[in-house]
C-alpha cells in the first residue's frame, strides 16, 4: 500500500518539474521565468523528497528529509529575490506587455541605494561605496 | 507494472527531459541572469533525480548529496547576483537580441 504513495508524490513531484521546466523554457521575460522555476521546481522537489520519507519509513531519514524541505522552502525564495534585484538593476527589459513597474528609475547607481529607502537630504550625504 | 519499471520508465525519462529544456534555456538565455536561474533550477531537478535513484535502488546514503546539493545551490546563487551588480557590466548588457 506505501508504494502507491510512493509511486503517486514521484509521479507528482516529477510532472511539476517538467512544468517548471517548460516554464523556463517558454516564458517572454527573466521575471516570468524565475517564477516558474522556483515556484514549481520546489514544490516538486519537496514532493519527490516527501516520497522518499515514505519509502524508508525511517525517523533518522524523516528529519534528514525535513531540514532539505525546510532549508529549500527558506533559500529559494532568497535566492530569488536577489535575482530579480539585480536583474533589475542593471536594467534587463520586461516583456512588452508589462502593465507597470514601480521600481523604474528608483535605484541610484552612483550610491548603489533605492530611492524610496532613503530622504533627499541622506541621499546627497552618502559616501559611495566601493 | 513493477515500482522499477515505473520509475525507470516515467519517473526518469521526464527528470531527463526537463534537464533537456533547462540546458536549452542554459544555451539560449539572452543574459547572464538567464543563465544562473537555469542552473539554479538544474540542481533542483538534479535532487529530485537523486531521491527517484534513492527510492529506485533502496540506498539511503544519497538522500545526504540533496542537503549539499541545496545549499551549494543557494550560495552560488547569491553570489553570481551579489557580486555580478558590483562589477562592470556595461559590456555585456548590450549582447542581448
Amino acid at each position: 500500500m506505501a508504494i502507491y504513495f510512493v509511486l503517486f508524490f514521484l509521479t507528482i513531484g516529477a510532472v511539476f518539474i517538467l512544468i517548471a521546466s517548460i516554464g523556463l523554457l517558454k516564458m517572454p521575460d527573466i521575471y516570468l521565468r524565475m517564477s516558474a522555476s522556483t515556484i514549481a521546481g520546489t514544490f516538486g522537489v519537496a514532493s519527490m523528497l516527501v516520497a522518499v520519507a515514505i519509502h524508508f519509513y525511517d525517523f533518522g531519514i524523516f528529519l534528514h528529509i525535513a531540514g532539505v524541505i525546510i532549508f529549500l522552502i527558506l533559500t529559494v525564495p532568497v535566492g530569488a529575490h536577489m535575482l530579480g534585484r539585480s536583474s533589475h538593476i542593471i536594467g534587463l527589459p520586461m516583456w512588452h506587455k508589462t502593465v507597470r513597474d514601480d521600481m523604474k528609475d528608483k535605484y541610484d547607481h552612483e550610491n548603489h541605494t533605492f530611492k524610496t529607502f532613503k530622504k533627499e537630504g541622506e541621499l546627497k550625504n552618502d559616501t559611495k561605496e566601493a | 507494472m513493477s515500482m522499477e519499471n515505473y520509475i525507470l520508465n516515467f519517473i526518469l525519462p521526464v527528470l531527463t527531459i526537463s534537464m533537456l529544456l533547462i540546458f536549452i534555456r542554459v544555451f539560449k538565455g539572452p543574459s547572464l541572469m538567464d543563465r544562473v536561474v537555469a542552473l539554479d533550477l538544474l540542481v533542483i531537478v538534479g535532487i529530485g533525480a537523486f531521491s527517484a535513484y534513492a527510492v529506485l535502488y533502496n540506498k539511503q546514503v544519497v538522500i545526504d548529496i540533496s542537503l549539499i546539493l541545496a545549499l551549494i545551490a543557494f550560495l552560488s546563487t547569491v553570489a553570481f547576483t551579489y557580486y555580478y551588480v558590483k562589477g562592470d557590466h556595461e559590456k555585456d548588457k548590450f549582447d542581448m537580441n
